[in-house]
């Protein structure tokens, strides 16, 4: 068994910017790029040496979540200091000041969020799920810590750096900083990557979570690592200092079963985020927009699902106006690219309300995630999904033919009933002969029994209704062919002819016959050959 | 320097290089032209049928004289590999028995109006900003008024299809009020990405108008309108590597009926006219016997 720890060290501090900075965010003016993974990584580089899998990524793609560094902030709880970036820390701003303190140290620049318990816990959970798909046991070490079981993913993933090294950017992606360690248990796991030591008995004993009053026992005792108070026998260290603290050193070595509650998925996806500060400007909210995808790209990849449709919402007041955006796809997605294109040009016809103060995502009809059918060969004949046996000729250079990413793009912008396929019905009465099929209707492969009708008995073009035409302008060439409606639905008697008319469009004519004399008879133009 | 038979032969194979004497057959790779099915038009078009990644320009004069059985052969081909065809803002309905009936996969059509808008941007009190990736940020026009919005819909649309590369041949019936050089340059760069043909039908008065179309035909009826079967005159306007060719007379091979059929009731036809008085219902003319329906479906 071989366990990953995960420790997120500025996770308080990450979680609160997060939800503060969709509010305060000026309009128009995104922060981008403000990132630096680097500072707080040199600050952990020293040991990276030793059994280390994180990886430097000085490049972050994410605009402005890693704003570590960026200038000093602090995380605040009852007006005292409980989390400082390396910025704030840099100019003296340790945990456990108070903000009048910290203010004074750093009068102008200083940024500071409340700490906001909840909202860390629920974003842990998320992390959580994001990492199910590394592994199946995850679990969860409140506040700032997640274990996962690494070694039955090392087949999957090679060996434990490549594994560390995708957690480490899953993570990154979210916006998350990380220190990742690899331990022979869960505690051990977890007590390297808080401490960042390389081995454990260099673990400092005051980073352990252990009890303050334990701690500075040992402190006065003159024990500072794990590796000194391992040394003392353990039966009298239980005598000393209890049965729990003896278990858990016990749990720490492995010599104690440590069973853990791993992490259950949730079943749907529906996330919603909340802003300070309502925004007004639909390019503003790209930006919440892609968040939401990312989580769900992330969410969708762990379960091995795809969606076909998405439904966005945009809310001005909780209740008061609210605008769903669903958004249907040819088939099942998983990028947040795609997410976002399709979306985007919904949006652009999409009316929404003044002020957009909440927007939420759900994922509607989920399908079991089949990878995608790109060919090893791009020259190879590519067999699309419901479209039979039919080889596509290689004369098409680049990618695979991409269906339904058209469709996609067709049904956002244009809307779902701007589009139409057709279906022929065995029916004799001509306006009952065919039907829209929806667009993103399966296409069946089976070809529908057919009405038996000769090549060109039938036009091409169809007027909906029929127009009335002047018999003066048509030479007729053939006919009549007599078409009744179906007996349920009224007599309605129909001799249908092949005509020339003047201008020289060759028409589908019929004359209806009422029972009215001849000079009665008004002439209906049905369609044109073309 | 000498210049041997070798480097000639290599000189002319480039395909950029035209021959007065050829048609362009030569130079065609596979998949580049799609045989029009009607031999008489294939001698005459470069590459020996329809370009695969270029506009094309039906221009005539009145809808239904024949435009879209010229492209019905390609059709049939076409719709049966996986790629759409595409009918963007048809001006009446397809319809799909009798594109079945032609052997035409209809599967694979899927029809587009574009130019109604599903659904018009309502006038708010605050002009709703839009996306900057948005067509009409980018071409930019001052009108945004509601015929210019469908144009631009529609010309986004033809856009897209032709350089997704997903359609093999698209129809389309734009807005001829609107359509400029440049919106067809568009086009004939999306259809060259995508190689996908585009068809854009236009009356015929837009002939007169400069065009960056690969080909460019004139379509008229023939002569008498009460000619035999379905004829259908073909100007060549503009084509690529050859000189305009003017009355081509193409046989229509999906006539709605048989000629011999034809030929026996217009004598009859005949007959009867000289017998009866000039004011009379052609109609009843025609057919005496109208109360017997004529055909029985088989």
């Amino acid at each position: 068994m071989l366990w990953l720890g995960i420790y997120l060290p500025f996770f308080g501090l990450e979680v609160a910017r997060r939800s503060a900075l969709h509010g305060s965010m000026p309009v128009g003016s995104m922060p981008v790029g403000s990132i630096t993974d680097g500072s707080t990584q040199s600050r952990s580089g020293q040991d990276r040496s030793a059994q280390v899998v994180r990886q430097p990524s000085p490049q972050s793609a994410d605009a402005g979540d890693h704003a570590n560094g960026a200038g000093p902030e602090v995380l605040i709880h009852d007006q005292v200091v409980v989390a400082s970036n390396p910025a704030a820390q840099a100019l003296g701003i340790q945990p456990g000041v108070s903000l009048a303190t910290a203010q004074s140290l750093v009068p102008d620049t200083l940024r500071h969020f409340p700490q906001d318990r909840q909202h860390e816990q629920a974003r842990l959970a998320f992390l959580g799920e994001v990492l199910y798909r590394f592994s199946a046991d995850v679990s969860l070490e409140t506040p700032d810590a997640i274990v996962l079981e690494a070694g039955r993913s090392l087949n999957l993933f090679g060996n434990i750096q490549t594994l560390g090294a995708q957690v480490t950017e899953a993570c990154r992606q979210l916006g998350h900083t990380t220190q990742i360690r690899a331990g022979a248990t869960p505690l051990a796991a977890l007590a390297l990557a808080r401490t960042q030591a390389s081995t454990l008995p260099q673990v400092a004993l005051d980073r352990l979570g252990l009890p303050d009053k334990v701690v500075e026992r040992f402190a006065n005792m003159g024990l500072i690592t794990l590796g000194q108070v391992m040394a003392l026998p353990h039966r009298e260290l239980a005598h000393r200092f209890g049965r729990d603290f003896a278990n858990h050193l016990l749990r720490l070595t492995g010599d104690l079963p440590d069973p853990r509650v791993h992490i259950r998925p949730r079943r749907q996806f529906s996330q919603a985020l909340h802003l300070l500060e309502p925004l007004r400007d639909k390019a503003a909210l790209q930006w919440p927009m892609t968040r939401l995808l990312e989580e769900l790209s992330q969410w969708l990849i762990s379960h091995q699902l795809g969606a076909e449709a998405i439904n966005w919402s945009f809310a001005a007041h909780a209740a008061h106006t609210r605008v769903s955006m669903p958004i249907r796809f040819a088939r099942a997605r998983q990028e947040v690219q795609t997410f976002l294109g399709i979306s985007e040009l919904k949006l652009t016809e999409t009316e929404l309300p003044e002020d957009v103060l909440s927007i939420g995502l759900q994922a509607r009809r989920l399908r079991p995630w089949i990878g995608q059918a790109t060919t090893l060969f791009p020259d190879m004949p590519v067999v699309l999904p419901g479209i039979g046996t039919g080889s596509h000729q290689g004369s098409h250079r680049g990618d695979p033919v991409e269906c339904t990413e058209l469709l996609d793009q067709l049904g956002a912008r244009l809307g779902e009933q701007a589009c139409l396929r057709l279906q022929a019905i065995d029916c004799h009465a001509p306006e009952l002969a065919w039907r829209p099929l929806p667009l993103q209707a399966t296409s069946s492969s089976r070809q529908p029994h057919l009405p038996p009708i000769r090549p060109g008995q039938r036009p091409l073009w169809v007027f909906t209704p029929p127009r009335p035409v002047a018999i003066a302008d048509l030479t007729l060439l053939d006919g009549p062919e007599r078409i009744q409606s179906q007996w349920w639905e009224g007599p309605v008697i129909r001799d249908y002819y092949v005509a020339n008319h003047h201008n020289g469009a060759r028409c589908w004519v019929f004359v209806e016959q009422t029972g009215l004399t001849d000079t009665m008879h008004k002439w209906y133009l049905h369609g044109y050959f073309a | 320097m000498t210049i041997t038979t070798q480097t000639i032969t290599t000189l002319l194979e480039h395909p950029d290089l035209w021959l007065a004497g050829r048609s362009g057959r030569r130079h065609a790779r596979p998949g580049d032209s799609e045989p029009s099915g009607y031999p008489l038009l294939d001698r005459h078009l470069p590459g020996g049928g329809w370009s695969m990644d270029a506009v094309s320009e039906f221009c005539l004069l009145q809808t239904g004289i024949g435009e879209l059985q010229l492209l019905v052969p390609a059709l049939v081909r076409l719709s049966r590999k996986p790629r759409w065809i595409l009918w963007v803002n048809p001006p009446f309905l397809p319809y799909a028995p009798a594109l079945a009936s032609l052997g035409i996969q209809i599967n694979r059509i899927l029809v587009v109006q574009a130019a109604p808008p599903a659904q018009m941007p309502k006038a708010t009190s605050r002009p709703v900003p839009r996306f900057s990736s948005s067509p009409e940020r980018r071409s930019g026009p001052a009108d945004q008024s509601p015929g210019q919005q469908a144009h631009q819909r529609t010309l986004w649309t033809l856009e897209q299809a032709g350089r997704s590369g997903a359609c093999s041949m698209v129809l389309a019936w734009p807005d001829e009020s609107r359509l400029t050089v440049r919106d067809i340059q568009r086009l004939q760069l999306a259809a060259r990405h995508g190689r996908t043909m585009i068809t854009l039908f236009r009356p015929a008065s837009a002939l007169q108008k400069p065009s960056l179309a690969a080909l460019r035909l004139h379509l008229s009826t023939g002569l008498n309108p009460l000619s035999i079967g379905q004829r259908l005159q073909v100007d060549i306007v503009k084509r690529r590597g050859g000189w305009p060719i003017n009355g081509l007379s193409i046989e229509l091979q999906s006539a709605a009926v048989s000629r011999a059929e034809v030929m026996a009731q217009l004598e009859f036809w005949r007959s009867e006219r000289t017998m009866r008085l000039p004011d009379t219902d052609p109609a009843r003319t025609l057919l005496p016997e109208q109360q017997t329906p004529s055909r029985v479906a088989h």
